[in-house]
């Protein structure tokens, strides 16, 4: 390589290059790790509307058993099947975040909790019908007081159970993905300074190389002039010959050999006035 | 002393080895652009920036003098470790930056100690720069900057007897650009043959060719957490001893022999010595392992004795059995192959054979000289006459090797570690053997060390493998005057 200014642009170049480089891996990594933690956030937001959306359906079911169950209030018994299409529903939109054995323990317990309600309203639905029929009247108060506890007993020992089921399962599901989550923001959390590493060692190895370029640059440049500062006084106070060479083909060479050739003229010119 | 000529005799090392992290890059890439590929890529353009700077600014000299050339190669060694660091730590995960420098100088230095817990866990490219850089360090960073850059012209005789060492070049009767030549060629054909015979044995090719550079540098790095053993196949087995077995043989001995040559293995007293030395451990651990019943039938405890005395001995490390559970006997002779390890000459570290026969023979001479005052002795091996200077240069190598050992195993054991781990790690850091015993065993890695042991155990292997009184040099600064 010769020229002094085309190493130095060259080196200059490499030493922007790198910079930019540095900059460039900064923004990857960090664009990357904030496309992570939107992740981790869009998961937690879903995982909690899923829980919320399907615990509330869950209680609006329970409100709606009690009410055809134990009040007799029998123009409500289609709404249950609809709160179990939505409890389905509102479960297939949260799928993508839950794992197979989650999703198939609740659907299966939503199935069963439905069912469950569905076919105790219907035989007491039935039941109902052939009495009314059947013209009972007698001792109606007494008979009446003892359907309505014996329903009640039924809604707070089977139905709640498998309701309190139900509501465990989704709970179990809702801890594990924050389980899940709070393992990767740890994780983010270490690994955060990976983002910062690379930006960081390219910074040393510019800082290496501007090193190097201030060595070089007076390797080449100030020990030469320097010298050729020295070799000039010393011809302009004693004559002295200017006998520095330096062993390049590059600018500071061709100056150094310039004033020598200068020198040596003006030593001759001295040489023929004296004559 | 030129800075500027040694910066660029260090710069050339810096590319070449900017030119192994760009093939790295490339086997990522053809991986699929795995996880390492970024990180490869960043790690070649640093690593090329650094070394063209100094190739920009400096012209090319005539010559360089012997300082120069010994700082040259001691330099390259660091920074070639140092740039070796980039891949690990832009990788992260286990890997802190102790650990970085550490798992760098092992691969270097051809050590083979780790400290990951997980290899299989690695992308292939950070896998294949694990293995490179033990190939590289195989035969010396260096070497390969003498033959493949033309520009050193001259100054490859200055910078070949720094990295050659003295005993080596006795067997070899050429000029040292020829030395260097027939080493490299010979290294190369080992490398490429083995490669082909396991993956004919049924690796995959990446398996073959990372197994048979490792092997073949005497390194031990391997792609799988069980090493060898997780093939359990006595055939990759048997081509990995005979690998590990030619790597650890001079290879200018090799070639002797491969070219019908009088100064081949079977009239080399010192590969006679070796391969027999050899032969006895190995009969007297399948011994001691079948009388303690450790495995089910005689072949077998000759099979696995074979492999971890081979092993040890060319200072490879790769592992077949958990050698912390044989018996004393076994770990005991185990621990004198880490001692005395291969022949000069080789990829293999360690005090070496030719010193232990030179100071056998010198003890012998002793002994009759009490005996016989006035007898006049010449020692000889392998035919050449050992001067004075020589036989002394050995004995004070001798003793300053153990002597570090046991430095070094003091200050392990200040720091904790139990006896026979302190000892040796020692003594397989600074014979750049890799797997010790005790919690550094060939079924554990030196991950549980303390920080303070792992950086002294790199400082082992370094001074191991510039044979300690390179790396002593530095610390005086009567040197750099």
């Amino acid at each position: 390589m010769k020229g002094i200014s085309k190493r130095i642009s060259i080196s200059f170049i490499s030493i922007i290059g790198l910079l930019l480089l540095a900059g460039y891996i900064c923004l990857a990594e960090l664009s990357g790790m904030s496309y992570e933690a939107k992740g981790i956030l869009a998961t937690e937001n879903s995982c909690s509307r899923t829980t919320r959306d399907i615990l509330r359906l869950v209680s609006i079911h329970s409100d709606i058993t009690v009410q055809v169950s134990v009040m007799k209030d029998y123009s409500k018994f289609n709404m249950l099947d609809s709160l179990k299409e939505q409890m389905v529903k509102r479960l297939d939109e949260g799928r993508k975040i839950m794992s197979n054995a989650h999703y198939d323990s609740i659907r299966l317990n939503i199935e069963h909790l439905n069912t469950l309600s569905k076919e105790y309203v219907k035989k007491h639905m039935l039941a109902d019908s052939l009495s009314h029929l059947q013209g009972a009247h007698i001792g109606h108060g007494q008979s009446n007081r003892a359907s309505i506890e014996k329903r009640y007993e039924w809604y707070s020992l089977t139905y709640n159970n498998l309701q309190h089921r139900l509501e465990k399962l989704i709970y179990d599901f809702y801890e594990d993905v924050n389980k899940t989550l709070h393992r990767d923001v740890s994780e983010l959390r270490n690994n955060a300074y990976r983002s910062v590493l690379p930006v960081f060692i390219t910074i040393m190895v510019m800082i290496v190389l501007i090193l190097l370029l201030h060595f070089f640059i007076v390797r080449l440049l100030v020990t030469p002039i320097k010298k050729m500062n020295v070799a000039l006084k010393n011809y302009m106070r004693f004559s002295m010959p200017f006998l520095v060479k330096i062993d390049r083909v590059d600018e500071v060479a061709e100056l150094a050999d310039n004033i020598k050739r200068v020198s040596e003229e003006m030593t001759s010119y001295k040489k023929g006035k004296g004559q | 002393m030129r800075a500027g000529v040694i910066l660029r005799y260090v710069g050339s090392v810096m590319l070449y080895v900017a030119a192994f992290m760009g093939l790295c890059t490339i086997v990522s890439f053809l991986n699929g652009i795995d996880d390492a590929f970024y990180l490869m890529l960043l790690s070649t353009i640093l690593t090329f920036a650094l070394g063209s700077f100094p190739l920009l600014f400096v012209e090319k000299v005539d010559s360089i003098s012997n300082k120069e050339g010994f700082v040259i190669v001691s330099v390259s060694w660091l920074v070639a470790s140092v740039v070796g660091m980039f891949p690990y730590l832009l990788w992260g995960g286990e890997l802190s930056p102790i650990d970085a420098w550490f798992e760098s100088v092992s691969g270097f230095t051809a050590t083979g100690a780790s400290i990951l817990e997980d290899i299989e866990a690695l992308p292939k490219g950070l896998l294949f720069w694990r293995t490179s850089s033990c190939w590289i360090g195989g035969i010396g960073v260096v070497m390969f900057a003498i033959v493949i850059l033309p520009s050193m012209g001259g100054n490859r005789m200055a910078l070949s007897n720094n990295e050659i060492s003295s005993l080596a070049k006795d067997n070899l009767r050429y000029r040292a650009q020829m030395i260097v030549r027939i080493l490299l060629c010979v290294y190369l054909s080992l490398t490429i043959l083995t490669a082909l015979l396991l993956h004919l044995c049924g690796m995959s090719l990446f398996d073959a060719v990372n197994h048979a550079m490792s092997a073949c540098a005497t390194c031990g790095f391997s792609t799988r957490n069980l090493s060898i053993g997780a093939y359990n196949s006595p055939l990759i087995e048997f081509i990995m001893m005979l690998a590990m077995l030619l790597s650890s043989i001079h290879l200018g001995v090799i070639y002797a022999t491969i070219t019908l040559k009088s100064n081949n293995i079977f009239r080399s007293e010192v590969c006679r010595t070796y391969l027999i030395t050899i032969l006895a451990f190995i009969l007297v651990i399948t011994l001691s392992l079948y009388v303690g019943e450790y495995y089910p039938s005689s072949l077998e405890c000759l099979r696995k004795a074979s492999f971890q005395v081979i092993s040890i001995i060319s200072t490879s490390g790769f592992s077949t059995a958990d050698t912390n559970q044989w018996p004393s006997l076994a770990v005991i002779i185990l621990i004198f192959c880490t001692l005395m390890c291969g022949c000069a000459g080789s990829t293999s570290g360690g005090m070496k054979v030719d010193r232990i026969i030179v100071f056998i023979k010198e003890l012998r001479y002793r002994i009759i000289c009490q005996q016989h005052p006035t007898a006049v002795f010449r020692m000889r091996l392998d035919g050449y006459t050992q001067d004075e200077s020589q036989m002394h240069t050995v004995l004070v190598f001798i003793s300053t090797y153990l002597f570090t050992i046991l430095v070094a195993s003091i200050i392990g054991a200040a720091c904790g570690l139990d006896l026979q781990t302190a000892f040796s790690s020692s003594a397989a850091c600074i014979g750049n053997v890799g797997p010790g015993f005790g919690q550094v065993g060939v079924a554990t890695t030196y991950n549980t060390m303390p920080v303070i042991i792992k950086f002294l155990n790199t400082l082992l292997m370094l001074m191991g493998r510039l044979e300690i009184f390179g790396f002593i040099q530095f610390l005086f600064t009567k040197w750099w005057r």
